[in-house]
């Protein structure tokens, strides 16, 4: 893909953002998903509980699982398309409550719970909208949850 | 709706004295705000730390100089651990203190409840339908009799509908009173589940009259149904779920545990990598991420960096050497409980990243799954020019797990 439109067009700015704002993204994390994680990270390739249905089984899980940070990065996605090029993820904490398994339903959600700074943070102008960041099965369970802080631009 | 209704979230951890939550007391009060604009009824909330309760009395006050300033109640109770799980105390005094250890993990349940109620207060089960460390399981498997108890929390903002389910026919069949609280951890889940009161209740002697008092009306409910209008939804099923059995797991929730004092504090190098396009493009696959600030030179010389940065998560994703092993001598291989990622500078491709990890703090909780064992690290990413770019802390959690086929 080599459209190079304005990187700019979509931005959102502080002054577009209200405590309560929800937004959120499906993800469907399958076998092939999670191998390519662990292709690329090399963490956890010798840990059989992430791909192996016996293996995971014998750790007494119903099925394979989606490592926790492959977890986490799911929901940094989520704040990252959010928030356009001009802002910047600050940090990201997260607990994994339950395991996350293959081929699961997930709800990517995020609510806007404080913006603090009205102008003046960390010396640029920006800034820091907090968030509290989930992942939600098709069972009506949160086996990830946690906050974000992001650092956004303001319009003027 | 009578105007004297009082709808409070009786179950609530804070940043400031829960490990595994995120929410501040503060935050909490703004979100009641944003909430109330909403047209939502939310009057207040218990904060009710795990296993700790600090009895100066001067927090109370600043709690309620806080909530003031949101026309908002903050009371404060504990959660204790005991032998049928957890357990919410209201009208926490320094008699009650005096009798136990709250940091212990399995306090003898029928001394808990019995010692709330002649101290004045009042015990109350929490999430009382989850595995371990609700009642539900203790009574319906190890028959205890739950002599004492006369309040669950039936409907529990952590709980999945099944467990609160189980629950609520555990409370019909025993003739036991129920509650809601939403249990949160962070600010957007407070008040999701809440007991609405059907008389003012704006301290904590309030709170434990109405509880102690059968003749008392409240209900839980669902923060959705206090819109004018709304009505309530029915309460959850407990027919058996098709639920995995290792959603049971998990949930962060104490004899001494063995491991080696001695790596604690001490930063090791622990291995360096090279950012590459190959690199960036295996992150984003693995993730769904389609963003062309990322993966597409041409975009990306228009933004805000002039090329290609890698997205945040790439120095935490790549494998290092091991950081430090403490040797826990507990359970079985550790899962991870959390992590925070920190992120300082842009990474670009053909940075070289560079690896410091070390043991920061081993410790103790309990949770769906029985006693667990954490792990604290945190690992510091720095670049060529020796700037630090990210971090990442992460919790793993040992646990005596059961295999699923052994049971058989």
């Amino acid at each position: 893909m080599s459209t190079a439109t304005d990187p700019l067009a979509g931005q959102r700015y502080l002054e577009d953002v209200t405590v309560g704002d929800e937004f959120e993204e499906t993800q469907q994390p399958t076998h092939d998903h999670v191998v390519a994680f662990i292709n690329i990270s090399g963490q956890l390739a010798g840990d059989g509980r992430f791909f192996d249905a016996a293996k995971a089984r014998a750790a007494g899980l119903e099925r394979p699982i989606v490592p926790g940070p492959m977890s986490a990065f799911m929901l940094t996605r989520l704040v990252t398309d959010w928030m356009g090029p001009l802002g910047r993820v600050l940090s990201l904490d997260v607990s994994y409550r339950r395991p996350v398994h293959h081929d699961d339903r997930l709800r990517c959600v995020a609510v806007v719970t404080d913006i603090i700074g009205d102008g003046d943070y960390q010396d640029t102008g920006e800034g820091a909208v907090h968030l509290d960041v989930t992942l939600e099965n098709e069972r009506g369970e949160k086996p990830v949850q946690g906050t974000a802080v992001v650092a956004m631009p303001r319009r003027t | 709706m009578s105007d004297d209704a009082t709808y409070l979230d009786l179950h609530v951890h804070s940043a400031g004295g829960s490990d595994d939550a995120g929410g501040t007391v503060e935050g909490y009060l703004k979100w009641i705000a944003a909430r109330r604009a909403l047209g939502f009824r939310i009057d207040g909330f218990v904060v009710t730390e795990h296993r700790r309760f600090d009895p100066d009395p001067q927090l109370d006050r600043d709690y309620a100089a806080l909530a003031a300033r949101y026309e908002a109640t903050v009371l404060r109770g504990v959660e204790v651990e005991t032998d049928i799980g957890h357990v919410l105390v209201f009208g926490v005094t320094p008699e009650f203190l005096r009798g136990f250890d709250l940091t212990s993990v399995s306090l003898p349940h029928e001394d808990v409840f019995r010692t709330a109620w002649e101290t004045g207060g009042v015990a109350v089960g929490a999430h009382a339908g989850r595995p371990r460390i609700g009642c539900v399981e203790h009574a319906d498997e190890r028959g205890v009799t739950l002599e004492g108890v006369g309040v669950i929390e039936a409907l529990n903002g952590g709980s999945n509908d099944y467990e609160n389910g189980r629950a609520f026919d555990l409370a019909e069949a025993r003739g036991l009173r129920v509650v809601g609280a939403s249990d949160a951890h962070f600010v957007s889940a407070l008040g999701r589940c809440l007991t609405r009161f059907d008389r003012p209740v704006r301290t904590m002697a309030d709170l434990v009259g109405a509880l102690r008092d059968p003749a008392a009306a409240y209900v839980p409910m669902h923060l959705d149904d206090t819109k004018d209008g709304v009505a309530p939804r029915p309460r959850p099923s407990g027919a058996p779920a098709s639920l995995p059995a290792s959603s049971g797991m998990g949930n962060l929730g104490s004899d001494e545990i063995e491991y080696d004092r001695s790596v604690v504090g001490r930063e090791i190098p622990v291995g360096r990598f090279e950012v590459t396009h190959e690199l960036i493009n295996g992150f984003c696959e693995a993730i769904g991420q389609q963003n062309p600030l990322y993966t597409d030179e041409a975009f990306a010389a228009q933004g805000p960096y002039g090329g290609i940065i890698a997205p945040p998560g790439i120095a935490q994703a790549v494998r290092m050497d091991p950081a430090p092993n403490p040797r826990v001598q507990f359970g079985r291989s550790p899962l991870m409980a959390g992590q925070r990622h920190e992120y300082y500078l842009p990474v670009r491709p053909g940075d070289v990243i560079e690896g410091f990890a070390q043991v920061k703090e081993v410790y103790e909780k309990t949770g769906r799954s029985g006693r667990m064992v954490f792990v604290l690290r945190r690992t510091r990413y720095a670049n060529q020019h020796g700037e630090d770019v990210a971090a990442v802390e992460t919790t793993s959690v040992h646990r005596e797990v059961k295999p699923l086929d052994e049971e058989a």
